[in-house]
């Protein structure tokens, strides 16, 4: 009897349980405390912060590619504490999220921090009635992954994710002006 | 406003089906829908959101957001551009060739190491443009991609990161300058023009797939070190600061040194402009002086009037080692026709340009006659007569080589392809479509971006309402733009330009039959590049009856045509009768006294190496793709396209042999092939990627074959080549199977039944199959309802059945997949019912070893083995080398089981399954056949 190589189909196969939501917010947070300490001016990339959680997290665990499932997660994590800091700063407070500069680059628009404050509060909304399309944006915008990686993230195929993505898109559209 | 999540999945159902429509269809569909007032309001709302072309924050990322990338024109900084050892997608940049105000160019590789290529990524500053509209951008993107000539420096790929940074990912091309080449060896004056006259056929190239490079200079004409020519650079950066503030006149969307004048005023790219390039390029090798110097353009910057002065000629001031009387007289006279500051004024085309630099070459003398004023467009077609079809666009042909592997047999067979071949004469329908450009009409000089596409579908509008036109060429006009259409894969606009064509016709019943007749034969083509079978038959019966004679010469062409192409339909239906009519037809009139026809004799022999392989006889289809392969490599018409096809076919009657690994280097060179040819995403590239992944799979190579097709698969539902995104799905279902997924290759295989079934008919070999492994997929997976739906159909199907098709291979393992599930559920009775149906199968039907074996065995199973010969012909067929492990497994398992449950002894047999358990090739279901549980649960005395 020969060999079988696993099969690249099934992603739950090791029953890996995705670390929850605290987890990944200490994380988060820990790594940008110390980029911060290291470099006071660096600009802020989601994409990379994201997956620099999940190598510390999952300690490498499979590839990142495989961890689909777990994507999501990581997106929530991040809309949560780019909004909330977003938030302190509009209201020129401190909170424990401030080692995410990120309305502080100078490029940035000054009225950026209340822009990304709307969309949350938009997809708040949408939340309720769709949760898979809020799920779909904060892979998109929060972290930055394509099209193509955010469909795979959920389990859809990139059509239907570009379909998904004009609803949203839309639904935001109507809801911001 | 809340909304209700009921609402909402009303109105988002609405929403995708109205949103791409056109302004008027969608208006028409939103009176006609009765929905309550707020699922009304929230569609209107979306729709109107939608329709907003301004961009949206999430239209960018969070990343690209927060660094400023929203807010381009203000920002003065210049944007951090990724540089070495990161990562843009699939590429990783790994040393910077060179920056400049507007951006950066990265020397590249790609990231996963997959294939060596070394590609120069060209990061764009995203203050050099502004609001891009993206989709505009990929589809220019798209058409970049497939220029392929030896003189242009290919696009691989381009577009805009997440974050918002737009990038080009280009050839790399180790090259200098032209003017510096020249120089730093003393090239000789000959050897200038030579170069230049390079430059040309690479431009002609571009032209005739209706691409202007808008920005030639010696910096974007670099020279090789095999001293080839290579363009660099096909007017995307023009493109994109074109977009730019135009009320900036710092802004300016050329290099100012070397642009024709119009391009100073902000004209759009055209024909002209490039013909004016080739002469700066002219006068710098033979000068080494720019159009314009500094002076003048400083002039320019400063809003002073500019005054083209005639440059005064080249062999006044040519450069030391030229001799000026070779210059005086021929070459100050093109050079001068080709800077002329009024663009009407200049050579008409590169083409034009060329042929006076050859006769210069030939010491001849030039023509001043061909400095002619460019036809208008009206006035055009009163002089012209649009010909017939074949002559059409050059060079514009996708040799798109339909559907995979086995199961069609030609490329697509349009007059635009057909045309390749007649490369040297008059392109009247390019000249027709570069007239479109030249014109000055409101909706050229309004400085929108030359959309390819639009171009097409307005200069069909035009053709209709040009009342110059007469109704004949109007007709020509239309079918031919469809043509095109096709050829550059735009099928619905195709068809919707044949519709107009048709009502043309309709409303001049007085027009020639023939018009109609080839009205109907393009038609045939888009129904064959949409593998609709049945529409296509259709088609081209309605074009036979048009036609005229055939024993004129065009009427030849025509007829030869239509019945290339029933040569084809027929082949790939297995319709033997038909089909060997259809060739004898095409042959006689291939034969007929006229033009080579070279290409319908290839797709003659194509058709018939198809045909053979669908009736089982291989070693004849074997034999003729080998002869079309060396029939291709003697004509040098190894355009790479074709070669990947025929590599492919090959590839897959070898494997239906036996051949495994014969089938393996076949289609491990089609699949290299096909990477180097190809861009990224080209639905060719995916066939290729579709065969090697079927090939791998035969070799128990499972999981790389996923892989490949996995890719494939995404390439195709990217490209909307539906058809084919299904058959990779059942390539992709048979390997899911081969690992002991049913449930997945369940669903796959559905999946592509559905695709599959409108298109070639529910009775079509290949959906046949499919059912065959949702059987198995539903028994794998232990689902019981699902299976018993399937069985139904499946048993509907099989009785609708006709002979021969009845009869097939592909039929009768269905029938064995049905009898084996009902014998596993001990329903004997109907087993044997369906075996002996099986068992009624003419004597001269083609049959295959392993479905032979599989029915051999489970006929053992039921009737055992005395007073028959079945172990005798069992042996025999497992003997034969077609026949796969998975039906030996399983046939010398029921040898074995029959045996024992006799009590006899079956040592011989169980060595010989031992040795065929121990192939890597075995699928989930072989491997627990070659354990014989039934035999072990026998002997242990469990019967």
């Amino acid at each position: 009897m020969n060999e079988l190589s696993v099969s690249r189909q099934d992603d739950t196969r090791d029953g890996r349980k995705p670390p929850s939501l605290e987890a990944v917010y200490d994380t988060l947070r820990g790594i940008a405390r110390r980029e911060r300490s290291r470099n006071p001016s660096s600009t802020i990339n989601t994409t990379v912060l994201v997956h620099e959680a999940w190598l510390k997290l999952e300690q490498g665990r499979g590839e990142w590619n495989d961890a689909r499932h777990c994507r999501a997660t990581y997106a929530m994590a991040i809309r949560r504490i780019l909004v909330d800091h977003a938030r302190a700063r509009a209201a020129l407070k401190r909170t424990q999220n401030d080692d995410f500069l990120v309305f502080e680059n100078e490029r940035c628009h000054s009225g950026t921090a209340e822009e990304i404050m709307a969309v949350d509060h938009a997809l708040s909304e949408l939340e309720r009635v769709d949760e898979r399309l809020v799920r779909l944006v904060e892979l998109r915008f929060f972290v930055g992954l394509t099209n193509e990686e955010a469909s795979e993230s959920l389990g859809i195929s990139a059509r239907t994710g570009a379909r998904d993505w004009k609803r949203a898109r839309a639904f935001l559209q109507a809801v911001l002006e | 406003m809340r909304i209700d999540a009921e609402t909402w999945s009303r109105v988002t159902t609405l929403f995708d089906r109205l949103v791409d429509l056109d302004p008027e269809t969608r208006a028409r569909e939103l009176a006609r829908i009765k929905v309550e007032a707020d699922v009304r309001q929230w569609l209107n709302r979306l729709l109107d959101a939608h329709d907003q072309p301004d961009e949206m924050v999430i239209d960018r990322t969070l990343n690209g957001v927060v660094n400023g990338l929203a807010e381009t024109a203000r920002s003065a900084e210049p944007y951090p551009l990724p540089g070495p050892g990161e990562r843009l997608g699939p590429w990783l940049l790994v040393a910077e060739l060179g920056r400049g105000g507007m951006g950066s160019v990265m020397r590249g590789e790609r990231a996963d190491g997959r294939y060596d290529q070394t590609v120069a990524v060209k990061l764009l500053q995203p203050s050099a443009y502004g609001e891009i509209d993206r989709e505009a951008m990929a589809n220019e993107i798209r058409l970049l991609a497939r220029l392929e000539h030896p003189g242009i420096v290919r696009l691989i790929e381009g577009g805009i990161t997440p974050d918002g940074l737009p990038y080009l990912v280009m050839e790399h091309v180790s090259g200098e300058p032209i003017d510096q080449w020249c120089n730093r060896l003393n090239a000789t004056l000959q050897t200038r023009i030579a170069l230049i006259r390079q430059v040309a056929a690479a431009l002609s190239h571009a032209h005739s797939r209706l691409v202007i490079h808008a920005d030639i200079k010696p910096s974007n004409v670099l020279v090789s070190d095999d001293g080839r020519v290579r363009l660099v650079d096909f007017g995307i950066a023009g493109r994109l600061q074109e977009r730019a503030d135009m009320q900036l006149p710092s802004m300016l969307r050329c290099s100012p040194a070397w642009c024709a004048p119009e391009q100073l005023q902000g004209s759009p790219p055209d024909v002209a402009q490039d013909v004016f390039g080739l002469g700066a390029l002219l006068l710098r090798l033979l000068t080494g002086d720019r159009v314009r110097n500094g002076d003048r353009i400083t002039r320019f910057l400063t809003g002073t009037p500019l005054v083209d002065h005639p440059p005064a000629p080249p062999s006044s001031r040519a450069l030391d080692g030229l001799s000026a009387r070779e210059i005086r007289g021929s070459l100050d006279a093109i050079c001068s026709a080709a800077l002329a500051a009024d663009p009407g004024a200049r050579f008409s085309s590169v083409e034009a340009l060329d042929s006076e630099l050859e006769r210069w070459q030939r010491h001849e003398p030039v023509r001043s006659a061909s400095l002619g004023r460019p036809a208008r467009f009206a006035l055009w077609f009163r002089r012209n007569r649009v010909p017939a079809l074949a002559g059409a666009v050059a060079g514009l042909a996708m040799i798109v080589g339909t559907s995979a592997a086995l199961w069609q047999a030609e490329q697509a067979d349009t007059a635009a392809g057909h045309a390749r071949a007649q490369a040297e004469r008059a392109d009247t329908i390019k000249e027709f479509l570069l007239a479109m450009f030249k014109t000055a009409d409101p909706w050229l000089a309004g400085g929108s971006e030359l959309d390819i596409r639009d171009v097409l579908v307005r200069g069909a509008r035009q053709a209709e309402t040009d009342e110059s036109l007469d109704a004949a060429t109007r007709v020509e006009v239309l079918t031919t733009l469809g043509d095109v259409q096709i050829a550059l894969g735009w099928h619905d606009d195709a068809r919707r330009m044949f519709d107009q064509a048709e009502i043309a016709l309709d409303t001049h019943p007085d027009l020639p039959s023939e018009l109609r007749g080839r009205l109907w034969l393009e038609r045939a083509v888009l129904e064959g590049q949409r593998n609709d079978h049945r529409a296509r038959e259709a088609a081209l019966d309605r074009a036979r009856a048009l036609l005229p004679p055939a024993d004129q010469a065009v009427g030849r062409t025509l007829h030869a045509r239509v019945w290339s192409q029933y040569a084809s339909l027929f082949a790939t239906e297995n319709r033997y009768a038909d089909a060997l009519a259809a060739f004898e037809r095409l042959q006689q009139l291939l034969d007929a006294p006229g033009e080579p026809l070279p290409d319908l004799r290839r797709n003659l022999l194509s058709a018939r190496a198809i045909l053979a392989s669908n009736r089982g006889e291989l070693d004849e289809a074997y034999a003729a793709m080998q002869a079309e392969r060396e029939l291709q490599i003697q004509t040098g018409n190894a355009g790479h396209a074709t070669m990947i096809r025929t590599l492919s076919n090959l590839a897959a009657v070898a494997a239906q042999m036996g051949r495994l690994d014969e089938a393996l280097a076949h289609d491990e060179k089609a699949a290299a092939l096909a990477r180097e040819v190809y861009p990224p995403g080209h639905p060719a590239a995916a066939r290729a990627f579709y065969a090697l992944g079927d090939t791998l799979r035969q070799r128990g190579r499972y999981d790389e074959a996923l892989a490949l097709l996995d890719e494939a698969r995404a390439i195709q539902v990217e490209a909307m080549v539906d058809a084919e995104r299904a058959l990779t799905d059942m390539v992709r279902a048979r390997t899911m199977l081969a690992l002991g997924n049913g449930a997945g290759a369940a669903e796959v295989a559905a999946s592509a039944r559905r695709t599959l079934e409108p298109l070639w008919g529910e009775t079509a070999r290949t959906n046949i199959q499919a059912l065959e492994f949702e059987l198995l997929g539903h028994a794998l997976a232990e689902n019981p309802v699902a299976l018993e739906r399937v069985a139904s159909i499946a048993r509907v199907r099989l009785d609708t059945l006709e002979s021969p098709a009845r009869w097939q291979p592909l039929a009768q393992m269905l029938r064995w997949r049905l009898a084996r599930i009902r014998f596993d559920n001990a329903d004997r009775s109907s087993a044997r019912g369906l075996l002996e149906d099986a068992g009624r199968a003419p004597d001269d039907v083609s049959r295959h070893p392993s479905i032979t074996l599989r029915l051999l065995g489970l006929t053992a199973l039921l009737d055992g083995l005395d007073g028959n010969d079945i172990d005798a012909r069992i042996m025999a067929e497992i003997e034969d080398p077609a026949a796969n492990d998975d039906s030996r497994a399983y046939a010398l398992c029921a040898l074995i089981t029959v045996r024992v449950g006799q009590g006899d002894g079956a040592e011989d047999l169980q060595q010989q399954l031992d040795a065929v358990a121990r192939s890597s090739t075995l699928s989930h279901e072989g491997r627990t056949d070659a354990t014989c549980p039934s035999a072990v649960r026998l002997a242990s005395g469990q019967g």
